[in-house]
């Protein structure tokens, strides 16, 4: 080992009493790497230990009360007696979302979807699956029609909904009912 | 440390890793010193040191699930002290000049005046030293030198390579000879 080396060595070693065999056996014969020990040594007592800093009483009590109060403001890192339910939670959630959307997708009667409507008299008005064929006039129904727009006070709503009806459907109305001024 | 206090540390590390808040409050009570030491010598600022001292036990409180032993728990409590600190100073929050070492920071109360005096003089040589040195090249030192830390524990504690590592200790012990030889230091 040269003096080079064994000073790196020294370097690398600073603050520490265990040297490796070999630079001891250099130090035994060379006197210059000897003072250049000591030197460290010294520099190395000099600064003392981590022993020499010793918090104060007050410091060391109000560090510890403020993480205290730190942490317990914070949720605790280990398991909770509980936290084998959370996968369970989430695979719930997941089967009622998936539940959700499948009920929604698919055919399915709601309540008074088809409901069948009638007037006071017990006459079928509205047919929720309607497929009387538009030729057919239900004569009931035009008869009812006539009866609850044909007076004075219902001239608009009348005339509103015979606005939508066909000649064709007036021609019928004129030659099988009294409809008067309506027409 | 005796055995007996690090079996102490390590069954209080395994209460503390249940969240037995009570354990942590005892290990916190055992290494705010050693921790606080470290911040201290490194910043040189009370309040501050305290402030990152405090803040390193929190976050291992929070990150304790993170400590899986491979270290011991002391050198994975001053590597998260090591980057809380590191941080602080690159943030550029740092004093630009080290005074004397505030009295009480440090209890010399126990010793007579000739040695509160001794190590007050001692303290501030350290930070004189300290501060001279740029941030990494200081907590190289301050973990090889006071904490005794294996240069490999270093290198992962600072993210830094093996070699570096070592090339920075040796530049912070030559500087200290420099150091000492300008001030006058015996």
């Amino acid at each position: 080992m040269d003096c080079a080396c064994a000073r790196e060595i020294l370097q690398l070693s600073f603050g520490s009493d265990d040297l490796p065999k070999e630079l001891q056996d250099h130090l035994q014969d060379c006197q210059t790497c000897q003072a250049y020990r000591d030197e460290l040594a010294r520099l190395a007592s000099g600064l003392g230990s981590d022993n020499d800093f010793v918090l104060s009483d007050a410091d060391l009590e109000r560090s510890v009360r403020k993480v205290d109060n730190a942490i317990k403001a914070r949720r605790p890192v280990s398991a909770t007696p509980f936290t084998w339910l959370r996968p369970l939670a989430r695979v719930a959630a997941v089967l009622l979302i998936v539940g959700a959307l499948y009920s929604s997708r698919t055919d399915f009667d709601w309540p008074g979807q088809n409901a069948e409507v009638s007037d006071t008299s017990g006459v079928k008005l509205v047919d929720g699956r309607d497929d009387t064929p538009e030729e057919e006039m239900d004569e009931g129904f035009v008869s009812i029609l006539i009866d609850d727009y044909s007076s004075s006070g219902y001239f608009e709503a009348g005339e509103a909904l015979l606005g939508d009806i066909s000649e064709e459907e007036l021609e019928y109305l004129a030659e099988n009912f009294e409809v008067g001024e309506l027409l | 440390m005796t055995d007996s206090h690090k079996e102490s540390l390590e069954s209080l590390v395994a209460k503390a890793r249940t969240g037995d808040s009570q354990a942590f409050s005892t290990i916190v009570r055992q290494l705010m010193n050693q921790i606080a030491a470290l911040t201290y010598r490194m910043t040189g600022e009370r309040e501050s040191a305290l402030d990152l001292a405090q803040d390193t036990f929190v976050s291992a409180w929070e990150n304790l699930r993170g400590y899986r032993g491979e270290a011991s728990f002391t050198n994975w409590i001053y590597r998260i002290a090591t980057n809380k600190t590191l941080n602080y100073l690159k943030a550029g929050a740092r004093r630009e000049t080290v005074g004397e070492l505030p009295d009480e920071i440090i209890d010399t109360t126990a010793v007579d005046p000739e040695k509160r005096l001794a190590r007050k003089e001692l303290a501030g040589r350290v930070l004189q030293f300290m501060h001279n040195l740029p941030p990494q090249q200081r907590i190289i030192f301050e973990l090889r030198f006071y904490k005794g830390m294996p240069f490999e524990e270093i290198a992962r504690a600072t993210d830094r390579a093996l070699g570096t590592v070592k090339t920075g200790y040796r530049e912070a012990v030559k500087k200290l000879r420099n150091t000492a030889s300008k001030k006058g230091w015996q």
